[in-house]
């Protein structure tokens, strides 16, 4: 699943009609907008306003940490080689009032300009040139940033930000934000779609029906906990040698032991078969 | 489990870290200008990269970023009792950089760090300067290439000529340089120290290619080791570890034979041997990043926090391939 947060309606506008995306009318406290694969929430602006619907969204769906998470929205540029409309992957985040710092694992290949992005609690003008550390300016990725972190690895979440002004009190309308976006959603969606695809690793060593097997074998031979946790780990060890676990394992289906030492008796019979070479 | 789509990952080193204490020290200017084309990004600590929660070390791997740091505190360690001190009284061993280039299945730098982004402290004087106060009241044996394979970064970082350089000055201290790599290019115009030691470790080309990711063949190594041989190195021969896997004997049998049939031997120094051992809490975490790895899952015995195979197949193992050694190398210079 990809999650995105945007801090307002027009940001999210593109993407909505982009990926087709319906709003999800369970939820009343955010508007949140979904489609098979994606995911978006509308946080509002601010670092604690993004953070809470970060942490909202994440929780309420379960998230994995398979699952891909971006923070999409414009930004100020301090750095003047950038261009009005540029998109920026943020390769370093700094939260302005604590100091802290976050980093994107920047593992995957991408089509955009990298740069450090410094998320302030207020409107970022001019006269705070000199106090400005970061390429670009915001007021939500540390905040979704750090939320994120809590569910997800750090090459699963990302911020991605759209240069819409250079600080100087250049305001756009909202339809003009929609409009700057709009251009730039095609690449941004392609690429997300790509990584989240890239890689993902299954921890998942038996099947449903290799786990029933053992279930069953666990409790008619009466074994212990120590014995459990000895039998998953050989079962493990044998499977992952491409044997067939469940073939060797069969035998022993059908018997119930009765006590204790018969229990241990057949136990070290099937130890012995589950030994690959 | 799905395949990682490798045409879609940015090369090694695309990234590089650098702390601000650590940005106008020459070998951090002379490593950067090695990578023209990676993005330098500064960074206060070099913990707030390499020890963010959740990393994915298997990822991480396939495109590794450097993080140039300065070593602030603990520049020398004592020797673990899990390494062979090889009779030497004061073992110490320090670590210059901290991770590898390579990608070995049972490498315990997996479970010890929470990262495989590679850190390279560049103050190395300062850890020069440490070890120079402690030979003031003995000598000392030191491993240098415990926690990396520093003769793999030789191009990048120079640090083992500068070890050398080091080595040449203070002769009551003996280093002990290990390496998988074919690398001995990178220093064969130094002029050999009696106490330095190079140190292989080697393995059957079937293991080197399923277990030891990214390293060079059995012949490039043994190659390598031939020319240091020839500048007159000292060179140590580590069997180590060896891995209970079908067939194991088949295979460090041939890859002894191939050995010291290939080498001269008259200045192999010594000749370690060891199983595969880890920490009980390093085995829990390398477990969990590598699920399905067939040497992992073994089912290992765990005595005082660490774990090996059972005590019959390390001692017939050991046993095994110490008499294959003996064959070559005189017992006295075997170390088990
Ligand atoms: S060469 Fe050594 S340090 Fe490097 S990955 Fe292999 S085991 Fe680990």
């Amino acid at each position: 699943m990809i999650y995105i947060t945007t801090a307002m309606y027009c940001e999210a506008k593109p993407f909505i009609k982009y990926l087709n995306l319906k709003r999800d009318n369970s939820i009343k406290k955010f508007q949140v907008f979904k489609n098979e694969q994606f995911v978006l929430i509308i946080s509002g602006t601010g670092v604690i306003s993004s953070s809470i619907a970060t942490t909202y969204l994440l929780t309420e769906f379960n998230s994995k940490p398979s699952d891909t998470f971006i923070n999409i929205g414009i930004c100020g540029g301090k750095n003047k080689g950038l261009d009005k409309g540029e998109v920026v992957l943020c390769n370093k985040i700094i939260h302005h009032d604590t100091k802290r710092t976050y980093y994107s694992d920047i593992i995957f290949k991408h089509p955009f300009r990298e740069g450090s992005l410094e998320t302030f609690s207020n409107v970022v003008n001019k006269d705070m040139f000199s106090t400005i550390k970061g390429d670009i300016v915001d007021m939500e990725g540390a905040g979704t940033f750090k939320a994120a972190s809590i569910f997800l690895p750090p090459h699963r979440i990302y911020c991605i930000k759209i240069v819409s002004d250079f600080l100087d009190s250049e305001s756009l309308t909202k339809e003009e934000i929609s409009k700057l976006l709009e251009n730039k959603v095609p690449l941004i969606s392609k690429w997300i779609k790509e990584i989240e695809d890239a890689y993902s690793l299954s921890y998942k060593i038996f099947t449903d029906e290799e786990e029933k097997v053992l279930e069953i074998v666990t409790k008619n031979l009466k074994l212990t906990i120590t014995m459990e946790y000895k039998l998953r780990e050989l079962a493990k060890y044998y499977k992952i040698h491409s044997k067939d676990l469940i073939e060797v394992i069969k035998p022993f289906l059908n018997i119930t032991s009765k006590t204790k030492k018969e229990g241990k008796d057949y136990f070290e019979r099937l130890k012995k078969r589950l030994s690959p070479f | 489990m799905k395949d990682l789509r490798k045409d879609l990952v940015l090369s090694k080193f695309s990234h590089i870290y650098i702390e601000r204490d650590a940005k106008n020290h020459p070998n951090t200017r002379k490593i950067i200008s090695k990578f023209k084309d990676a993005t330098c990004i500064e960074i206060d600590h070099y913990k707030e990269v390499f020890c963010r929660g959740n990393q994915s070390i298997i990822l991480q791997k396939e495109s590794p970023k450097l993080i140039l740091a300065t070593k602030k505190d603990n520049f020398i360690y004592k020797g673990s009792e899990m390494c062979e001190d090889f009779g030497n009284l004061h073992f110490y061993y320090t670590s210059t950089i901290m991770n590898c280039f390579y990608n070995c299945e049972y490498c315990y730098l997996q479970g010890m760090y929470p990262s495989a982004n590679i850190v390279i402290f560049v103050n190395i004087e300062d850890i020069f300067r440490k070890v120079e106060e402690l030979l003031k009241s003995h000598s000392i044996y030191l491993c240098i290439s415990y926690e990396t394979d520093l003769l793999a970064f030789e191009g990048i970082t120079s640090f083992v000529s500068k070890w050398i350089d080091f080595a040449r000055k203070n002769d009551n201290l003996k280093i002990e340089l290990r390496t998988k790599s074919g690398n001995f290019k990178a220093i064969e115009n130094i002029k050999p120290l009696d106490n330095f030691i190079l140190a292989w470790t080697l393995s059957h080309d079937e293991i080197i290619k399923k277990y030891e990711i990214g390293t060079p063949s059995l012949e490039t190594r043994l190659k390598s080791i031939n020319n240091a041989i020839k500048k007159g190195w000292k060179i140590r021969i580590c069997f180590d570890p060896i891995l209970y896997i079908k067939d194991w004997k088949k295979y460090y049998g041939n890859c002894i034979e191939e050995t010291f049939k290939s080498i001269k031997l008259k200045n192999i120094y010594d000749v370690s041997i060891g199983v595969f051992r880890i920490s009980k809490d390093y085995l829990k975490r390398v477990q969990k990043i590598r699920p399905h790895s067939k040497i992992l899952a073994y089912p290992f015995e765990c005595q005082s926090g660490i774990c090996s195979y059972p005590k019959r197949y390390t001692k017939e193992m050991i046993e095994y391939v110490y008499n294959e050694v003996s064959k070559y190398i005189p017992e006295e210079k075997i170390y088990v």
